[in-house]
């Protein structure tokens, strides 16, 4: 679904991206962890077109997406949801929902028809969906913002820190959430911070240092190993 | 480098008297030559509406202050001074330093009400304070005449009634150098410096001592001054005051003579307010469209021409010298090898010598807390003295909280913070700087506008007076001599030294960050806070900066840092805290911390399934 190859890219005259490949398959959970700054954000940010890179090779579904804005790469179906949830705080649940999805131009049949679907997998923005979206918790927020990510039809869904300052059983909800659509053929890129619970999650797991990358292998594996310890603390 | 080296690249390129001496000579010819009376007139406009500019110019170009209110103390300056003499029968040089003196006050009382306003909101309430002086004039008729106005405002003839055109020309034309003169001493000088310190950021300029509030009311108290000057200098002129004559018009037109000629600039004002009459004259007949003229004239200049009318003239005279500008980017870039040897040579004994070395910090129980989220829960570290202390922690664990608790941006809730036996509690952030608490910041504070050479020598503490500078400058001298030798000797144990003369901007990320390093340095710090000192380096910079830290221990100073990069945190710093949610769960040799089961749950974090 994704392959990326020998990634740089700099912010300003800052090097935030060195030689960082990956690929993930449809069906695929892969987790991004590192320590603050280590460049998880950097290299979402560049795999969905906001960041542009100064060397290396991004294909998304068989194509290169060197020459594809961001808003078209997100129609094709690659969606990114934003590091502290970027929920409009004057809309309305709803609208929130549907955003994105009346944006490519679906037709309102299958809106309404997506949106019943996400009512089912997260109930409680279905009981919340007239109020303003800015008045949800920390966890709905996360909830509508993965939401309004599947509305568009997503091939790949990447998420930024998802569990950022949530109370750990909505972190498990959302967790299991992501599991199962990873299980349902999504392919999923997950970054997080809490390294342990994405190497729970998570298939295969990339861990990032200084814009590089240190390790990579199954996730399982890297759970227990001191190496991991290592590549936060030395 | 020899002396010699030194001061050819130090000494300031001796401000030319040329064009001052060529002006002079013209202006004091001009009321001889046989030219239309009209000129004289417009040759005095020019003259105190220069003046006006050229304090404005002060505020926005040097210290960043906006005002769109400038006509408001141009108003206080003209009634003022044409109502003591009109209506107490004051002498007009008196009268006209009491309307001085009123638009001074005036502007003093906005810059100190306006400390709290920043940006947008400051524009805002220049142009209130500017609206309602210009509603003042109109409706307080009793005193003002309003729209009717006040006529019969005595010339300024100085016992010269035959002559008066002349001799105002010429005290106009005197006011106007005086100013100028003036204008191009803070320019250069270190009250420029300071107001361009501010411009950057009022905390970057507090850090390094200097009281923002203090400098924020002089300079408003300064430019509104000069606008009051202008003001008086218009009311004796015409012999006439209207209230119709100071609406927000004039504060836009005054700011646009500012923006057009160069912000910042030197010769900006001139040309600015040149430009300024130039259109005047021209649009006199259409004035339905005058502001849309200068809107659309303002437009133009800010998208094409940001440095206004002195940059292009400044970028034509630099191609007529032959284009000896320097290639910005190449040389320093491959210049990280000799960069990373000169630190290593670099002797910290050619340092300025530290005057209370050997201090130690200890933070007692502080707490923070930002609407009931506690960002920082009863926290105490001891920094013993001559150490490199670490700060870590994921993100969010507090670590800025505490950086800014100790530099004097937020106060704590409760706790205690001495450095040495000083209790630093109840001080803001220049007095703290003043302790010898210096600091650098994660997203890099330079003055962009000026040489390295002057960004060091903002940390320099001065050895004279702003009178005597003055004199020094006056005659000829060279400005701050001993000051730059210092500036210079902290530049060559950086390896900077061949840089003295550029602009930051001009030199790579990992240079500005050793040059921010060498201005703390400047300051004699006792204590030295680094946030992030390597973010954003490569690693032979990294290197370079772990080089400088360590030899800056060795001599003498404490040293605090946060930072990400756990490579350089565990070999450069002897002892490390470690922060999550606001608590400090572990303090140690970087060995020790590395294998703390709580530091690697702090980092790594729990599952979810356990």
């Amino acid at each position: 679904m994704i392959h990326a190859k020998n990634l740089c890219a700099n912010i300003g005259a800052n090097q935030v991206l060195r030689d960082i490949s990956l690929d993930l398959a449809p069906g695929e959970m892969l987790a991004v962890i590192g320590a603050n700054g280590a460049g998880k954000t950097s290299l979402l940010r560049a795999l969905s077109g906001l960041l542009p890179l100064e060397s290396g090779e991004i294909s998304f579904n068989g194509q290169v997406t060197a020459k594809i804005a961001a808003h078209q790469l997100a129609r094709a179906g690659l969606i990114h949801v934003p590091q502290g949830r970027q929920i409009i705080p004057g809309l309305s649940v709803r609208d929130n929902l549907t955003i994105g999805a009346t944006n490519i131009g679906l037709s309102q049949n299958v809106i309404a028809q997506r949106m019943q679907e996400q009512w089912q997998r997260f109930p409680v923005l279905e009981q919340r969906q007239k109020i303003s979206g800015s008045s949800l918790s920390g966890g709905e927020q996360q909830m509508l913002a993965i939401a309004r990510g599947l509305m568009m039809q997503p091939k790949v869904l990447m998420l930024d820190e998802p569990s950022l300052g949530l109370a750990p059983q909505i972190v498990q909800l959302i967790m299991t959430t992501l599991r199962g659509l990873a299980d349902q053929g999504l392919a999923i890129l997950l970054v997080e911070q809490v390294a342990m619970l994405a190497l729970e999650y998570a298939d295969r797991a990339l861990v990032l240092r200084n814009g590089a990358c240190a390790m990579q292998g199954d996730a399982k594996e890297l759970l227990n190993s001191r190496e991991l310890v290592n590549s936060y603390l030395s | 480098m020899s002396d010699n080296t030194l001061r050819a690249s130090t000494a300031r390129q001796p401000s030319s008297r040329l064009p001052y001496t060529v002006a002079i000579v013209i202006f004091l010819l001009l009321p001889w030559l046989p030219i239309n009376g009209f000129y004289l007139f417009l040759a005095q406009t020019f003259f105190y509406t220069a003046i006006a500019v050229t304090g404005l110019n002060l505020l926005l170009g040097l210290s960043g202050q906006m005002s769109i209110g400038q006509a408001g103390f141009y108003a206080l300056g003209a009634y003022g001074s044409a109502l003591t003499s009109l209506k107490l029968g004051w002498p007009v040089p008196l009268s006209i330093v009491f309307g001085v003196l009123i638009a001074a006050i005036g502007g003093g009382l906005v810059g100190v009400f306006a400390l709290r306003t920043r940006g947008l909101y400051l524009a805002m309430t220049t142009l209130a304070v500017g609206y309602i002086l210009d509603i003042v004039g109109q409706r307080w008729i009793s005193l003002t005449g309003g729209a009717m106005g006040l006529s019969g405002v005595p010339n300024l003839d100085l016992g010269f009634p035959k002559m008066s055109s002349t001799v105002f020309f010429y005290v106009t034309g005197a006011s106007l150098i005086v100013v100028q003169v003036l204008a191009d001493f803070i320019n250069q000088s270190r009250l420029g410096r300071n107001l361009r310190a501010i411009r950057e950021s009022e905390v970057f300029a507090a850090s390094v001592g200097v009281e923002v509030s203090l400098w924020k009311a002089a300079i408003f108290a300064f430019a509104a001054a000069l606008a009051g000057l202008g003001g008086a200098f218009f009311a004796h002129q015409s012999g006439y005051v209207g209230s119709d004559a100071f609406s927000v018009r004039l504060s836009i037109a005054l700011l646009i003579a500012t923006v057009v000629g160069g912000l910042g600039t030197k010769t900006g004002p001139l040309l600015g307010t040149l430009i300024l009459l130039a259109i005047v004259e021209v649009i006199a007949g259409i004035d339905k469209y005058g502001l849309l003229i200068y809107g659309g004239i303002l437009l133009i200049v800010l998208l094409a021409f940001p440095k206004g009318a002195a940059g292009i003239l400044a970028s034509l005279t630099q191609r007529l010298k032959g284009g000896r500008q320097h290639d910005t980017q190449g040389e320093p870039s491959q210049n990280t090898q000799a960069l990373s040897d000169a630190v290593q040579k670099g002797d910290a004994a050619a340092l300025p010598k530290q005057q209370h070395s050997r201090t130690s910090l200890s933070i007692q129980g502080i707490s923070k807390s930002y609407s009931g989220l506690k960002a920082v829960d009863q926290v105490s570290i001891d920094v013993k003295p001559n150490t490199i202390h670490g700060l870590i922690g994921p993100n969010g664990a507090g670590k800025s909280t505490i950086i800014n608790m100790i530099a004097g941006i937020y106060r704590a809730d409760e706790g205690s913070i001495h450095l040495g036996d000083q209790d630093l509690s109840a001080l803001d952030i220049a007095d703290r700087a003043k302790l010898g608490l210096a600091r650098t910041f994660q997203n890099l504070q330079l003055i962009e506008g000026v040489s390295v050479l002057d960004n060091v020598l903002l940390g320099i503490a001065h050895k004279h007076s702003y009178v005597q500078d003055f004199s020094t400058w006056l005659s000829g001298g060279e400005l701050e001599g001993d000051e730059r030798k210092e500036a210079f000797a902290i530049l060559e144990f950086f390896g900077l030294a061949q840089f003295a003369d550029r602009l930051p901007t001009q030199l790579p990320y990992g240079h500005r960050k050793l040059i921010e390093l060498a201005r703390a340095i400047a300051q004699r710090p006792k204590m030295l806070l680094l946030d992030e000192p390597i973010a954003g380096m490569n690693t032979q910079e990294a290197k370079a900066i772990a080089q400088v830290i360590i030899k800056l221990r060795d001599h003498g100073i404490t040293i605090v840092l946060v930072e990400h990069n756990m490579e350089f945190v565990m070999s450069v710093c002897d002892t490390v805290s470690v922060l999550n949610f606001g608590k400090l769960i572990a303090c140690g040799t970087p060995a020790e911390i590395q294998n703390n089961p709580e530091v690697i749950q702090a980092y790594l974090g729990t599952g979810a399934k356990k």
